[in-house]
């Protein structure tokens, strides 16, 4: 049987379950795998400090997809997480079949799109969880990846995306950075991250 | 009184693990009264994020003023970055 690609997954009408290679269906399952990550990194000579901070937000992304779908998850709970570390640099796929960032704030800010979903879960201390006072974690991941020396990242949910490149984007604000993604619609949120080991 | 943060593990990533340390720390660590400052010294934390800080803060706060409560930072960078997101977004 062919193998299912993340993209093909995160765009399907109906949902299926991944290989189970990449499928953490709960959270402790994906928390086992990012302390895998973290063991990876040390092992292949990265610093402390980026290790840390690369755990660190790997570990916010994954939470997100929890944190945000509990009880919640259209068809298939959890989240695809996977990653490459080839010595220099690492590679982070994460992805869920969630309810997406615009459906999760809209119960706070209702009416608004897909562009403007984007710019708060990325600019403003707002949640979808209110009355919970949260919402840190993307914040938290931008303040990260301006601190590394090459990174790029990419943030698509419905049908927005924010697009990151330390080598373009290290000034930009976050409006700027965020566009819609060409006729491609995530159901819930789709992450591609690559870092390069500092020197 | 000093509480030494690595006792709740080195890596301090999810929202329920962050609200689990703040009920132990309640329950067994914390003074039950009076208004004896509180040290969390995370000097020995490997990660850190805002989704357990903001946890184990909104948790222990249900019970202790913010005024008691302060915080040793440390060197670590996502110890460092989390208070510095925290500190951005709240104030």
């Amino acid at each position: 049987m062919e193998m299912l690609s993340v993209q093909d997954w995160v765009r399907a009408y109906d949902g299926s379950k991944p290989s189970v290679e990449v499928y953490c269906q709960t959270r402790d399952v994906v928390q086992a795998r990012v302390e895998s990550l973290r063991s990876s990194l040390t092992q292949h000579g990265w610093s402390e400090t980026q290790t840390s901070l690369i755990t660190a937000i790997i570990g916010e992304l994954t939470s997100n997809a929890f944190d945000h779908n509990i009880g919640q998850w259209p068809d298939v709970p959890g989240c695809w997480f996977e990653f490459s570390n080839n010595h220099d640099q690492i590679s982070v796929t994460i992805a869920d079949r969630g309810q997406g960032v615009r459906s999760s704030l809209e119960r706070v800010r209702p009416g608004i799109d897909d562009i403007q979903a984007l710019e708060i879960a990325f600019a403003e201390h707002v949640t979808g969880r209110a009355p919970e006072k949260r919402g840190n974690g993307l914040k938290f991941v931008m303040n990260v990846l301006r601190t590394l020396d090459e990174a790029r990242f990419e943030y698509l949910s419905g049908s927005t995306m924010l697009n990151y490149s330390t080598q373009t984007d290290s000034q930009k604000d976050i409006a700027s950075l965020i566009s819609h993604s060409a006729g491609i619609v995530i159901r819930g949120v789709y992450t591609t991250l690559q870092i390069q080991k500092s020197i | 009184m000093k509480l030494s943060m690595e006792k709740f593990g080195n890596v301090l990533i999810s929202r329920p693990a962050g609200r689990e340390a703040a009920l132990a720390a309640l329950a067994y660590s914390l003074p039950k009264e009076g208004d004896e400052a509180i040290e969390l010294d995370f000097s020995n934390v490997d990660v850190l994020t805002p989704s357990w800080m903001d946890e184990f803060m909104q948790t222990l706060m249900e019970r202790l003023p913010k005024s008691q409560i302060k915080i040793t930072e440390g060197e670590n960078a996502s110890v460092q970055m989390t208070m510095k997101t925290i500190r951005e977004t709240t104030h």
